[in-house]
């Protein structure tokens, strides 16, 4: 069955598409996004003209407010992204389950997968609206300056990545439980796991590293941040740290450069979480569509 | 070709200590309206779930229309239609767009859905119903659209598990006459059910089962020949008298019937069919054991 043709994305995207909470929820979402575009540009500028010069402004510092902006907008995508994904995705085998319309479904000649990757790419799909939509508010940056084409779509693939992981992750707990509150509450478990767990682990390396100075580094492997998205982005996107204190991800990007080099691979930082991330992605998808395959042993 | 739609040699459930079908042997003949009928837990909704492709059994074999629902479950599928006793169905869609879905998924050409969702509207009674969200249909209805569903690929077999429960007695006669129309069209059909009246009045052939077991199998009246039993009538004469007689079947209970008021030409009032039905078939095999 074509990958274009599946009908549970057709399915998932007409009845999204069409309600009014969609277009609600998308309404809401740029006027945060606005919002926020706003207060990146004035809190920059503040911070840069309110100085001693007359108000000057120098190419450079115009160039930080666009990047100020455009960063503040990814972030504020990303977030959005963390938290809506698993809420969205966690429904979409468990919904069918609850409903008992999974068993029809299983009886017709979709492929488990199919029907898997049916709910994926339709939460995929409704991101991607969110991001046509932010297209004008990411313009604004790339307009005023400090920010490239490249810049754009590096951060677009970040955060459409991010999507991918999460839906995938998503889908496998939606798979593996029968009820749907379950299933969001174990997928927001998971992606708090690969966030905040990933600092926390990083953190207590840190603590730990430094009370032992074993290895005799004062950073402790950026590998232990892999599954966080997030600090990929930041490396794919904040990729020269330039001491801006507005840019939300020089922080995070710091992190990741600081490597402990146990895995000197020559690799970018951004890449091998990639490839982390990808592998999860597979394996979650696999162990979803396995989930849903029949006959089983028992009824699912 | 062989003449069994359904072929079942010593097949067994087991989900962990409860045995859900036990070493049950069937055949289904084509074009038959079969009546699987068993108490709750008898192992129906289990037997037709592996049939459906949907269960693996523990042991034994199964042949639906000469593929085994294991190891080519696309195979049945392509052939088989499997409406289970829950509805389940997208409120959320239309009702042409529902059964647009499920064809689409069956692999249906885009360019012949319409024309195949108009017949089977047509087919099931809900034409007029076609724009309608499914969240706005009655149980009945929303039954005769699952039953659309089901033959969104126009399927040899269909199974349909509990399909009259919840209706009302109006919904179980047009689902009845449905079945019989389909089976009009050449289709074998299982049907599963508590409510052995309605069984009675459009099965061929019957299996009872209880507590994963077979009990019995073969037409009704072959089943009530076998136990020695039968279809008891009592009449009423026009003088007052009442008599009780015992038949096997359909035929001789209308052979009776002429025979009083043509050869013996004894006028009747009544005649009235007490027991030795379905039923009674039924309660003298089973004990009523629940798993």
């Amino acid at each position: 069955m074509n990958f274009a043709t599946n009908p549970v994305l057709a399915r998932e995207l007409r009845v999204r598409v069409r309600s009014w909470r969609a277009v609600g929820a998308l309404l809401l979402y740029l006027l945060l996004v606005g919002l926020v575009a706003w207060v990146a540009y004035e809190s920059q500028r503040s911070n840069t003209v309110n100085r001693f010069d007359g108000g000057t402004v120098t190419a450079t510092e115009t160039a930080g407010i666009g990047q100020s902006v455009f960063e503040w907008t990814i972030l504020l995508l990303l977030l959005l992204v963390h938290f809506s994904v698993p809420g969205v995705v966690s429904g979409a085998i468990a919904g069918e389950r609850e409903r008992q319309t999974l068993v029809p479904l299983q009886v017709t000649l979709l492929r488990p997968i199919s029907i898997v990757l049916g709910k994926i790419s339709a939460a995929v799909a409704f991101i991607l609206l969110l991001i046509v939509a932010t297209m004008p508010i990411l313009a604004i940056g790339y307009l005023i300056g400090g920010v490239s084409k490249a810049d754009v779509v590096r951060a677009l693939a970040g955060v459409i990545g991010t999507t991918l992981v999460l839906a995938c992750v998503s889908a496998w707990c939606s798979a593996v439980t029968r009820r749907v509150q379950v299933a969001t509450v174990m997928a927001y478990g998971v992606m708090i796991l690969m966030t905040l767990g990933s600092f926390a682990l990083y953190g207590a390396a840190a603590v730990l590293d430094e009370r032992d100075n074993r290895f005799d580094r004062t950073d402790p492997p950026a590998a232990l941040l892999y599954a966080a998205p997030v600090v990929a982005v930041a490396d794919l996107i904040a990729d020269e740290p330039d001491g801006n204190i507005n840019s939300p991800f020089e922080g995070l990007a710091a992190t990741s450069e600081r490597d402990g080099d146990i895995l000197d691979t020559g690799i970018p930082y951004w890449l091998e979480s990639t490839l982390v991330l990808a592998g999860i992605s597979i394996l979650a998808v696999w162990r979803a569509s396995r989930h849903v395959t029949t006959p089983a042993e028992t009824e699912r | 070709m062989t003449d069994c739609a359904v072929r079942i040699q010593g097949l067994s459930k087991r989900f962990g200590p409860t045995l859900a079908v036990d070493d049950v042997d069937l055949e289904i003949p084509r074009g038959s309206i079969f009546g699987l009928i068993g108490p709750n837990g008898a192992g129906k909704t289990t037997t037709l779930s592996i049939l459906a492709t949907l269960v693996r059994p523990t042991s034994g074999e199964a042949e639906v229309l000469g593929h085994s629902p294991i190891r080519e479950p696309r195979a049945v599928r392509r052939r088989l239609g499997y409406m289970p006793d829950q509805l389940g169905v997208y409120d959320d869609m239309s009702v042409d767009e529902y059964l647009g879905f499920f064809a689409a998924a069956h692999d249906i050409h885009r360019r012949d859905r319409a024309a195949l969702v108009a017949g089977l509207l047509e087919l099931v009674d809900l034409t007029v119903k076609a724009e309608a969200p499914v969240q706005s249909l009655s149980r009945g209805m929303k039954q005769r659209l699952s039953l659309a569903r089901v033959l969104v690929h126009d399927p040899e077999l269909l199974l349909l598990d509990e399909p009259a429960s919840g209706l009302d007695p109006r919904a179980r006669v047009e689902l009845r006459d449905l079945v019989t129309r389909l089976q009009g069209m050449g289709k074998t059909i299982i049907i599963s059910s508590h409510i052995l009246a309605e069984l009675e009045q459009v099965c061929t052939d019957v299996a009872i089962m209880e507590a994963g077991r077979l009990l019995a199998s073969g037409a009704p009246s072959e089943i009530l020949e076998q136990l020695g039993g039968g279809r008891v009538i009592q009449v009423t004469f026009a003088d007052g008298s009442n008599e009780q007689f015992t038949v096997a079947d359909e035929a001789e209970q209308e052979a009776l019937l002429r025979r009083l008021v043509t050869s013996e030409n004894r006028p009747v009032v009544e005649f009235t069919r007490t027991g030795g039905g379905l039923e009674d078939l039924f309660l003298s095999l089973t004990e009523g054991i629940v798993q």
